[in-house]
């Protein structure tokens, strides 16, 4: 195992899997995605697994996801839980709300991307989402205590979908936490 | 006579949220706003207490799309402040993690939130399905605008490797050829994109203003000058206020600003017109191709303009590298905090246009103080001028057509209303 690639490394075939941290870290719990994007870059992971904290690129972010076979995500999304709760799942398991009318760089973000992805046809065939519910969207630059809480037991879960078992990483495994959904 | 009302709710294809609202009674202009309805953000209270080396990164999370022209405005107030000086590599190098993200904000801009309404479509989705080789052309180019951005500044969206004073990682001389290679191999995609600006039905429309902008002796400016205006002010950085006169307005949450005239326009356009002879000679080939020769008072060509900035940006970044490999890459000393503080004003002309940064630090290297004034508030008067100009001109088109122009106007400033957040909002099937 090596180090997970730096991202500015030079690579003309991306890695095959692409983890992607979304949010804004100074509002609140938006900043999850990046949290969990944070702890996976300082992690041992395979060659083809490549980790991005996306920010808010929003449309940008179809630059990042072209060319890979595997995209997971890992972003505040309201999925009618509980706050700190996180469900994985696929775009085919769910309807990400929003019209084109409202489409504008970040304004919607991930569900655009997406969609633009799959209109240009470079939508890795596999896409997993990580959707974890929030507390707190207001400015503030730290995560609400539940999603704080939830964090070892999602990164733990990320691992798990990369297929790596969380004790090669580098690390000791996480607490397991109990997550939602 | 002719009654007009446009009521545009949460203008679609610009960053946040703003209404457009146009109210004609007997052919006669009783009102034309444009209503911003952000909540106010508050990073200055944020940096209020951090130390000083967070700064850059923390304002950096203000726009997802500017993330770098924020963190670099942030590192030059701070140096400033400070009194740090920085070495001939570190400013090749910020100018070239620069020009890439002026690359990437100005190509998603006119290709995928303009070029749709050239197009006929309401987004770049049915763009995608219709003319899919557009919108692949502005991702090619986007993604070596975003791998330029990484190897300077170590990520692709919010640029970790930038510091007081340099960086903490250097891109090797390998990556810069290669990067070069790529950014050689792209004048295809841009001759291509001047081709494609050649055939769009600019709205004709002209209406002069104050062009502001940033302005060196030797180069296109992008980062550190003077502020300079086409009515023939110059100010130093320190003295920016004496520019902006910032002041609240009743119908928006943003501020309003204003100079020599009832209201000043900032971005690509004013960067042209008053900076036009410093382009690189490809920039102004493109620039001819297009009919366009400063001064270009038509707002709508703010997009046009982008595009001539990528040009020139994607041959300047040529030139930084070659005379960064020329130079050689060494490891340089960071800066070290010497217990002085002070206050310092930073700036940058980042895609949107000029931008201010100003900090005041103590002597234990903590922020006291701080203001940001950011592009798009310097804009929001002349977009109102604008409106009032324009409708008048338009009233005998048909009302939804009236519409569509004044989005198109607004849009044509690429404003960034605001970074909000992205909050995925989830229904299961």
């Amino acid at each position: 195992m090596a180090r997970g690639r730096a991202e500015g490394k030079k690579h003309h075939l991306p890695p095959a899997t692409l983890v992607l941290g979304l949010g804004n870290p100074l509002r609140g719990d938006d900043g999850v995605g990046v949290r969990v994007a944070q702890a996976l870059a300082a992690r041992a992971l395979p060659d083809d697994v490549q980790v991005i904290d996306g920010g808010t690129h929003g449309l940008g972010l179809v630059a990042l996801i072209q060319g890979r076979q595997r995209l997971i995500v890992v972003d505040a999304a309201d999925v009618d839980r509980s706050p700190g709760e996180f469900l994985r799942f696929t775009p085919k398991e769910a309807r990400m709300l929003g019209t084109d009318q409202h489409l504008s760089i970040h304004a919607a973000g991930l569900r655009d991307a997406l969609l633009l992805a799959q209109a240009l046809k470079v939508l890795p065939d596999e896409v997993v989402i990580f959707g974890v519910q929030p507390d707190n969207l207001e400015w503030d630059s730290d995560l609400s205590p539940q999603v704080e809480a939830v964090l070892p037991g999602l990164i733990e879960a990320v691992l798990a979908e990369i297929a790596v078992n969380p004790a090669e990483t580098g690390e000791q495994p996480a607490t397991a936490q109990k997550a939602g959904g | 006579m002719t009654n007009v009302n446009v009521n545009v709710h949460h203008l679609t294809r610009v960053e946040g949220h703003g209404n457009i609202v146009v109210d004609v009674k007997n052919g006669e202009l009783v009102k034309c706003e444009l209503q911003i309805v952000e909540a106010p953000r508050f990073f200055e209270a944020m940096l209020r207490g951090r130390p000083y080396d967070e700064a850059s990164h923390i304002t950096s999370r203000i726009c997802g799309i500017c993330a770098t022209g924020h963190a670099m405005a942030s590192l030059r107030a701070t140096e400033n402040a400070l009194g740090v000086e920085i070495s001939e590599q570190t400013k090749l190098l910020r100018k070239l993690v620069f020009h890439g993200e002026i690359i990437d904000s100005h190509v998603l801009h006119v290709y995928m939130l303009v070029a749709p309404d050239f197009f006929g479509v309401g987004s770049v989705l049915p763009l995608a399905a219709s003319h899919p080789e557009v919108v692949l052309r502005a991702l090619r180019i986007k993604k070596l605008s975003g791998d330029l951005c990484a190897m300077v500044s170590g990520r692709h969206t919010h640029p970790i490797a930038m510091t007081v004073g340099g960086f903490t990682h250097l891109p090797s001389i390998p990556e810069m050829l290669a990067m070069k290679e790529r950014l050689v191999a792209a004048r295809e995609d841009l001759d291509e994109t001047i081709a494609l600006l050649q055939t769009l039905p600019w709205p004709q429309f002209e209406r002069e203003t104050e062009y502001v902008s940033l302005k060196k002796d030797d180069e296109y400016a992008f980062i550190d000058g003077v502020v300079a205006t086409t009515d023939g002010f110059t100010y130093e950085l320190d003295d920016y206020r004496k520019v902006t006169n910032e002041t609240c307005k009743p119908h928006s949450t943003a501020k309003h600003t204003r100079h020599n005239r009832e209201s000043y326009m900032v971005g690509a356009l004013a960067r042209f017109n008053n900076n036009y002879e410093q382009l690189h000679p490809r920039a102004k080939a493109a620039a001819e191709a297009l009919g366009m020769k400063p001064p270009v008072t038509n707002s709508f060509l703010n997009s046009a303009a982008q595009a001539i900035e990528i040009v020139h940006c994607v041959q300047d970044s040529i030139r930084i590298i070659d005379e960064l490999v020329d130079r050689g890459i060494e490891e340089q000393a960071l800066y070290e905090f010497q217990g002085k503080g002070g206050e310092g004003v930073g700036s940058c002309d980042v895609p949107r246009g000029i931008l201010f940064h100003n900090y005041v630090i103590d002597d234990e290297g903590l922020i006291q103080g701080a203001n940001c004034i950011i592009p798009t508030n310097q804009n929001y008067a002349n977009m109102e001028a604008d409106m009032r100009a324009l409708v008048p001109q338009i009233l005998d088109q048909p009302q939804e057509k009236i519409t569509h122009l004044m989005e198109m106007l607004i849009r044509a400033y690429d404003p960034c209303i605001s970074c909000s957040t992205h909050l995925l909002n989830v229904e299961f099937v």
